[in-house]
């Protein structure tokens, strides 16, 4: 079976600003992540929003001439984002210092995911076990007092019964990934409501920035059968009038491809740890829902801990002092011995702020 | 045309699979060919040889003619206890709870001598009083799985039953000493008798107040010294027994004296074959009369009363109180089948007695008529001893001496002659009843 590829006449080489999607275009990329990007000329140099650690410099980037077909609108709005973001940013207790949520908002970028749709007959043929309901009575009989008492209990159960036939579909816009890393975004910022999505436009897309697909179609094709497969099941099994399907197998041929472009909403931002280091954090466009590594401060921990060790050092002292001069001023020594107790105390709580940090960056570590 | 696969080899519709109707445009749904609710058609059994009626043959296993020898092998599929069951399903009970439709008798017309016939509602075989041509499959369930799709075919041949019959009616001693010798019992009527199979698993969680045997001593005070006595411990316990239920039978004619049925079993149904009108040819055989759901529910009761029996089976003693249970029900089933029987009845001082005699196993049983001066003869004879002994105690207790220990032993023995004679009338009721 050969896979699908776009032809050199379906894409063009952008080096420089051009006008493509009926939008002023700059070609960038970032060094440290290797994404490619297509920005408004005004944000060249700004931080990689896949990244974070990079810049985004001028690149060539080769593009598709066809402009997306869809694109599912922002449904959240940056100033919307607040209470979440402070609350995702609050759940770290020593954080570094850049890492606030008017922070994380200012700095919050558009950013359009791309995700290939594709178009395709599929014909040939299927067969599978098709699950039909049907219901069954049944009882639960109760003792008690030397009576019977029965109750009916009314049970589903599935019939499964052979169904097999031939297939002729033509399936539009079913959605593939486009960028390499789209599964695992999904994982951690859940998954789009694709039913949303509307034709492309590009007043839409205002100075956002838009992520060139780094999964050509011939990459995303295992993908894209699969979900025209899992279509064509649904259909097939719904053709029969079945409830339930299992054991489906399909024989088809995949006709007439065509690929479009879908782009996704989300918006990227990023804090400074406490190195300095860029780290990036990611919004969900539809839903809001947030993500990032988020790195605790072992500095602050370390400025708490000295702060708390402080004071039980002067207490120490203190209680030290009393103690003598209660030698000779008996009165005095419950209160020294009551200033040694405090100074233990805050010696104990000092470890707390030294070791929470690194304990939390241990348990967030990201994944390699 | 752009394609992304390998053109694929022309495709067939498999033997065997129908079209059936798509409700989406472009795709086409084709299902196994269901073996269809068949209206099975009234066959009429005739001799291809002499024209003469035929009739299932016990001997020679098939359909056979008495004129001209002419054989025929009923190939009913054996299928024995692996015989399909059928699930209660919604569909299956609403159908079954119409039961048969129409009631009373149908008219029907002899295909070999076109005579009319009226013939009961309930009957699905008949010989025709006018040719003696026999007709099979008279009815037509209103769905498919109600109609009798297992059968045992008759064992015993019916030459047997007047010598099987004979021995049975000579055996007991309190029966009249002329009913070997008067009683004619030579017209057996073989028939097939509608029975529901019913097979279930429960699972019984019981509850219960259980007590336990303790001895412990205590201080009489009355008579100053210490003794011992029993005493219960009761405590909660619960458990949960499993009972797998296989084949229950439960008669489906109303008009069959269940008693005299219940004594003729069991049936093995390891001998289940597939209905074959052949089987029924020159037989009779009535459908059912009481329906699934009804028979289910007698079916039931019995059933949950065997859970109950296990459960008390379960608890480590014989002191119970508080005693509750669920009885959850799963997986149950039915099967439709009809069982051979032999029906006859003999008179016997102008009164009429039934027997039936097991077609697969031969057991025989029936009303019998008793003997009653034998028995309340035997009765007093048990009594006597008791009564005279306590007689002769009495005038000895007053006279003082003896009389304690004759008392308690009279009282004994008419204890145990009471018992004895309350058991021989119980017998002698239930052998005349039906």
């Amino acid at each position: 079976m050969s896979t699908p590829s776009i032809s050199s006449t379906d894409s063009t080489i952008l080096d420089e600003v051009q006008s493509a999607w009926g939008l002023e275009l700059q070609p960038t990329g970032c060094r440290t992540c290797r994404q490619a990007f297509l920005i408004d000329p005004a944000q060249l140099g700004q931080p990689c929003p896949n990244c974070a650690q990079g810049v985004l410099e001028s690149q060539p980037v080769r593009l598709r001439t066809e402009p997306p077909e869809l694109l599912l609108p922002f449904q959240r709005q940056v100033s919307s984002l607040a209470p979440a973001v402070e609350k995702f940013v609050k759940e770290v207790w020593l954080r570094p210092a850049d890492f606030t949520a008017p922070n994380l908002l200012k700095r919050a970028r558009p950013l359009w995911q791309p995700m290939w749709l594709v178009d395709s007959t599929l014909s040939g043929t299927w067969q599978a076990e098709s699950g039909f309901d049907y219901q069954v009575k049944s009882s639960q009989d109760y003792y008690s007092g030397g009576s019977w008492q029965s109750r009916e209990v009314i049970e589903t159960r599935v019939r499964w019964e052979p169904r097999l036939g031939q297939i002729q579909r033509r399936y539009h816009n079913i959605a593939a990934p486009a960028a390499s890393d789209h599964a695992a975004r999904e994982k951690i910022l859940g998954s789009y409501a694709l039913e949303q999505a509307r034709a492309y436009d590009a007043a839409l897309l205002g100075s956002s920035i838009i992520r060139v697909p780094d999964e050509p179609p011939e990459s995303a094709w295992p993908a894209a059968r699969a979900a025209l497969d899992e279509k064509a099941g649904q259909e097939c099994s719904q053709a029969g009038g079945a409830q339930h399907t299992r054991s489906l197998k399909l024989q088809v041929e995949y006709l007439d491809p065509h690929w479009t472009l879908l782009l996704l909403p989300m918006y990227a931002s990023y804090y400074l740890d406490d190195e300095g280091r860029r780290r990036p954090v990611w919004i969900h466009g539809q839903t809001g829902q947030i993500n990032g590594v988020r790195v605790a401060s072992q500095s602050a921990g370390w400025k708490w801990a000295a702060v708390l060790g402080g004071i039980g050092l002067v207490l120490l002292i203190l209680s030290l002092i009393l103690g003598a001069v209660g030698v000779a001023l008996l009165p005095l020594a419950p209160i020294a011995v009551l200033l040694a107790v405090l100074a233990f105390l805050f010696g104990i709580a000092a470890i707390v702020p030294a070791v929470w940090p690194w304990q939390w960056n241990q348990r967030h570590k990201p994944k390699s | 045309m752009n394609q992304v696969s390998t053109p694929l080899p022309p495709w067939e519709v498999p033997p065997n699979y129908q079209a059936v109707d798509s409700q989406v445009p472009g795709i086409t749904v084709y299902a196994p060919v269901q073996a269809k609710a068949e209206a099975e058609a009234p066959v009429t059994f005739k001799c291809p040889q002499c024209g003469a009626a035929t009739r299932y043959d016990v001997a020679a296993g098939g359909v056979a003619c008495e004129h001209c020898g002419f054989q025929t092998q009923a190939n009913g599929q054996h299928v024995g206890r692996q015989a399909e069951k059928l699930e209660f399903t919604l569909e299956t009970v609403a159908k079954a709870e119409q039961g048969w439709g129409t009631a009373g008798r149908m008219e029907l017309h002899c295909d070999s001598c076109g005579a009319s016939l009226a013939v009961e509602n309930k009957a699905l075989s008949i010989t025709c009083p006018f040719c003696a041509s026999n007709r099979v499959n008279l009815r037509q369930a209103a769905e498919d799985q109600l109609r009798p799709r297992f059968l045992i075919p008759f064992k015993i041949p019916v030459e047997n039953n007047r010598r099987v019959a004979k021995e049975w009616l000579s055996k007991g001693w309190f029966h009249p000493d002329t009913l070997g010798q008067s009683s004619v019992l030579d017209r057996f009527l073989g028939i097939y008798l509608p029975f529901w199979t019913f097979t279930c698993h429960i699972q019984a969680d019981w509850k219960a107040e259980v007590g336990y045997e303790r001895t412990e001593r205590y201080y009489d005070s009355s008579s100053k010294e210490w003794k011992s006595r029993t005493v219960i411990d009761w405590r909660w316990e619960n458990g949960r027994v499993n009972v797998q239920l296989e084949d229950w039978l439960i008669s489906g004619s109303s008009h069959i004296s269940k008693k005299i049925l219940g004594r003729i079993q069991p049936f093995d149904l390891g001998d289940l074959v597939a209905y074959l009108p052949d089987y029924l040819a020159g037989w009779q055989a009535h459908a059912y009369d009481i329906p699934l759901t009804q028979a289910w529910e007698e079916g039931k009761s019995q059933m949950r009363e065997k859970a109950r029996d296990a459960c008390y089976a379960d608890i480590s003693s014989s002191h119970v109180r508080n005693f509750t249970m669920v009885a959850d029900f799963a997986d149950e089933s039915w099967r439709y089948v009809l069982l051979p029987v032999y029906l006859a009845s003999y008179k016997f001082e102008d009164k009429v007695y039934q027997v039936m005699i097991n077609g697969q196993t031969g057991a025989i049983a029936g009303q019998k008529p008793v003997a009653w001066w034998k028995i309340w003869s035997t009765i007093a004879a048990m009594l006597a001893p008791g009564v005279l002994g306590g007689l002769i105690s009495l005038p000895l207790l007053l006279a003082g001496g003896l009389g304690a220990i004759t008392l308690v032993i009279s009282f004994i023995v008419l204890g145990i002659g009471a018992a004895f004679a309350i058991s021989l009338y119980r017998k002698a009721v239930d052998s005349e009843a039906a």
